[in-house]
């Protein structure tokens, strides 16, 4: 195990998949509270909206962290601290934004 | 409230807070000049599964009873805002939270001792900690604010 995590292209292939990931579950649960089609299409196939959105994070995560792993590119050790970056910096904003947009359904 | 339901809701509750309590051992830790490694992983590893298992349990409560049960109670008491700001933000927020700690668990498993040779990933990986910290106990709060505004 020490191994495989020791490796710079599976620390980035996680640290961007988490980061789409995040990004990705914004957009979803942006899209679900805006548009009624979306909502119902989550709840017809997963039977909640929430479980759907659940599902379809993990999903998103696995997938994407199996096609970076593999996908010949090099990866160099230096750019592990940059991924870090990129996925706090991606964190902060999907939370501030989704913050803002509750709060003005609480208002409006 | 069944019996079931009940021990999901406090075990939820209890993990979530484990979850913290963990996330904030690592951050700690990691600022110490000689950080014990073991503790690190150990303190890791319980993050990432405290996160998890209060995904599971928080999730079946949410989806067999909060819904039917608890949010009309809510949005037609005193303080709707109590579900259309902190439990929507909560309950989305959150799914953010075990993937962001299984990310710094596997930081941490991946460089051990070697975190403190570099730097910039040290403080990279003490932002990620913190931003979950913040988070998590965001979703504390914001739990205690729900549940209150029920009585």
């Amino acid at each position: 195990m020490k191994s495989f995590f020791t490796q710079p292209k599976t620390q980035v292939a996680i640290l961007l998949s988490t980061s789409v990931t995040i990004l990705g579950t914004t957009g979803l649960i942006l899209l679900d509270e805006t548009r009624p089609i979306v909502r119902t299409w989550l709840t017809n196939t997963f039977t909640h909206h929430w479980l759907g959105k659940s599902v379809l994070s993990i999903s998103l995560f696995l997938a994407l962290v199996i096609i970076l792993r593999v996908l010949p590119v090099r990866v160099e050790e230096r750019q592990v601290s940059t991924y870090i970056q990129l996925l706090n910096i991606v964190t902060f904003f999907c939370t501030a934004a989704l913050m803002v947009f509750f709060a003005m359904e609480a208002i409006g | 409230m069944t019996t079931l339901l009940s021990v999901s809701l406090i075990v939820h509750v209890l993990l979530g807070l484990v979850g913290v309590i963990a996330t904030y051992t690592v951050w700690i830790e990691l600022l110490r000049r000689t950080p014990n490694i073991k503790k690190l992983l150990v303190s890791s590893w319980i993050n990432v599964g405290s996160y998890v298992l209060s995904w599971v349990t928080g999730g079946y409560y949410y989806l067999t009873f909060y819904g039917k049960q608890v949010k009309p109670v809510i949005l037609a008491g005193p303080y709707p805002w109590a579900h259309t700001f902190f439990t929507e933000t909560k309950e989305h927020v959150f799914l953010f939270l075990p993937f962001l700690a299984l990310a710094s668990c596997m930081l941490i498993c991946g460089y051990q001792a070697k975190l403190l040779e570099q730097p910039k990933v040290k403080r990279g990986v003490l932002w990620l900690l913190a931003i979950q910290f913040i988070l998590g106990t965001g979703m504390a709060v914001a739990g205690y604010i729900m549940s209150g505004s029920v009585r």
